[in-house]
């Protein structure tokens, strides 16, 4: 238990002071702009927009900036933010069949309708820190022209079917579920988890949940804590998607924004029961951002948890809806560890008290048992 | 040409704020208008589909900024953004407006709609033939051989 303590006011706004300093740095080296955090640095942008939940490049941005880049803290700085502002209403589903693609591969299949689109990826990059001596490859693309005219759109417009589409439609993998008329999308940021929780409550929480903490879980599942079998990455899409909204004041759909997302459809195979044929099961992660990382690890989690469902088997971390669910969410996990730094003192003279009388008692027994061995 | 509401009010959604403050001047003549709502900040929750197209769940929210304005006591303008800029919401409710009053409709359909709508083009293309440059054939190849 944490009991208040009073005073050290100077001492901590001199601790203020102190972080500002060291988050500004040396005053002859100038202090990074806001466009350059959101330009340069895009991909902590992403994660930061996720794990605070809020889809706001400005608030992510002067949360970085403001967090010395620590992403945790900038996240918390973010769902912090959230809260002083009012919502108004909600957008309708966004329809990722219809995303503008920056990027999409598939694991499973060579050849796929709307084909394999690399998109901006370290995937194949040599992973050499470009040091400087030498031209770096970002000088190199501004010399090129934006848009020349050389280049020529493709049939880029081909729609791209979804590749668990055409494993439903080859019937290796049931249809999933609709949505079944007037069903309630329950929100956890208006009502607190409650266990066991809706695929929709799962898939909210996982999509705010910590990038880390979800990449370690599905990572111990392929090593066999939960998963018995290799899954394949049955289609991964990262681009935009428009958030469509009916305002009550005109009553019709305006479109609002465009969003970068990134989804995933994770395939398992499903030798079947006796109640269930054999086939393939897809599991599914939808993130704010570009993060393949945080958006596989969602899909391979989903699946293992929608399994733990029906099998109710709970043996390993990974398949339980509680292990999860309950501490993915790094705003929660960061402030419970780190409330530690609190001042304990009044608890922990009590457990020193404690201890004195249980160490005293045992001192006592080991002296009686010695005196009657001899 | 005809144009639809609701394609106007994202081409000023989306447009550069700056784009709009230049023909705000370019009207010259003073125009009134009264805020209705706002400007104001808030959030949207954005909602998707499990597995693309199973039951609803909740991704996120956004921030976004709204305004509502009478524009010559008879238009009712509404402006959504993305994001916190409250000038811009109330821009673009403004432009609602006066793209409903025909006093302005076609003069602003024959210089600014074009002009976004040229700038939204653009910046599509750009993204679409990226993504055109990266496109892959995969070969599997045959061992042994």
């Amino acid at each position: 238990m944490y009991v208040a303590v009073k005073g050290g006011e100077t001492a901590v706004k001199n601790s203020r002071k102190l972080v500002a300093k060291a988050r500004r740095g040396p005053k002859e080296i100038p202090e990074i702009r806001p466009e350059q955090i959101e330009h340069q640095l895009g991909l902590a942008v992403d994660r930061v927009m996720a794990e605070g939940a809020l889809y706001d490049k400005k608030a992510a941005v002067k949360a970085i900036q403001q967090s010395q880049g620590d992403l945790v803290e900038a996240g918390f700085l973010v769902r912090a933010f959230r809260t002083t502002l009012k919502r108004f209403g909600n957008s309708r589903p966004v329809d990722t069949e219809k995303m503008q693609v920056l990027r999409r591969v598939s694991g499973a299949f060579k050849d796929i309708p709307g084909g394999q689109i690399l998109g901006p990826t370290y995937d194949y990059t040599h992973r050499l820190i470009e040091f400087g001596d030498e031209p770096d490859t970002a000088q190199q693309v501004l010399r090129e022209p934006e848009g020349s005219n050389d280049r020529t759109i493709s049939e880029n417009r081909v729609p791209m079917t979804r590749v668990v589409d055409i494993l439903i439609r080859q019937g290796v993998m049931q249809q999933g579920q609709g949505e079944l008329i007037g069903e309630k999308t329950e929100d956890l940021t208006r009502q607190p988890l409650k266990l066991p929780a809706k695929r929709s409550i799962r898939l909210q929480a996982m999509a705010r949940g910590d990038e880390g903490f979800l990449l370690g879980s599905a990572y111990s599942l392929q090593r066999g804590f939960g998963l018995d079998r290799h899954p394949f990455l049955g289609e991964l899409r990262v681009g935009f998607v428009e958030v469509m909204v009916t305002p009550p004041e005109l009553g019709f759909e305006i479109k609002v924004g465009e969003i970068k997302v990134t989804e995933c459809f994770m395939i398992n195979r499903n030798n079947g029961t006796k109640q269930d044929a054999p086939g393939f099961e897809s599991g599914y992660g939808l993130v704010f951002g570009q993060n393949e990382r945080k958006a596989m690890s969602v899909s391979l989690l989903d699946r293992s948890l929608q399994n733990s469902e029906k099998d109710t088997d709970e043996k390993y971390p990974a398949r339980s809806q509680e292990f999860i669910l309950s501490h993915c969410d790094n705003v929660e996990s960061s402030g419970f560890v780190q409330h530690l730094k609190l001042p304990h003192y009044v608890d922990f003279q009590s457990e020193l008290i404690s201890i004195r009388s249980l160490q005293k008692k045992y001192r006592k027994n080991r002296k009686k048992n010695n005196a009657a061995d001899l | 040409m005809q144009m639809k509401r609701e394609s106007w009010i994202w081409l000023l959604g989306s447009a550069d704020p700056a784009d709009l403050e230049s023909a705000l001047e370019e009207l010259k003549d003073h125009c009134e208008f009264v805020c209705i709502v706002g400007p104001e900040t808030g959030m949207l929750m954005v909602q998707a589909k499990a597995d693309g197209s199973g039951s609803r769940f909740n991704i996120g929210e956004m921030t976004v900024s709204k305004c509502i304005l009478e524009v010559k006591g008879k238009y009712l303008g509404t402006g959504w953004v993305m994001g916190s800029d409250l000038r811009h919401a109330e821009l673009a409710a403004l432009f609602d407006g006066l793209l409903q009053d025909p006093d302005h409709h076609d003069r602003l359909m024959a210089t600014l709609i074009p002009r976004l709508e040229e700038k939204q083009r653009l910046k599509t293309d750009i993204l679409l033939k990226d993504a055109s440059d990266t496109k892959v054939e995969f070969f599997t190849l045959k061992r042994g051989e």
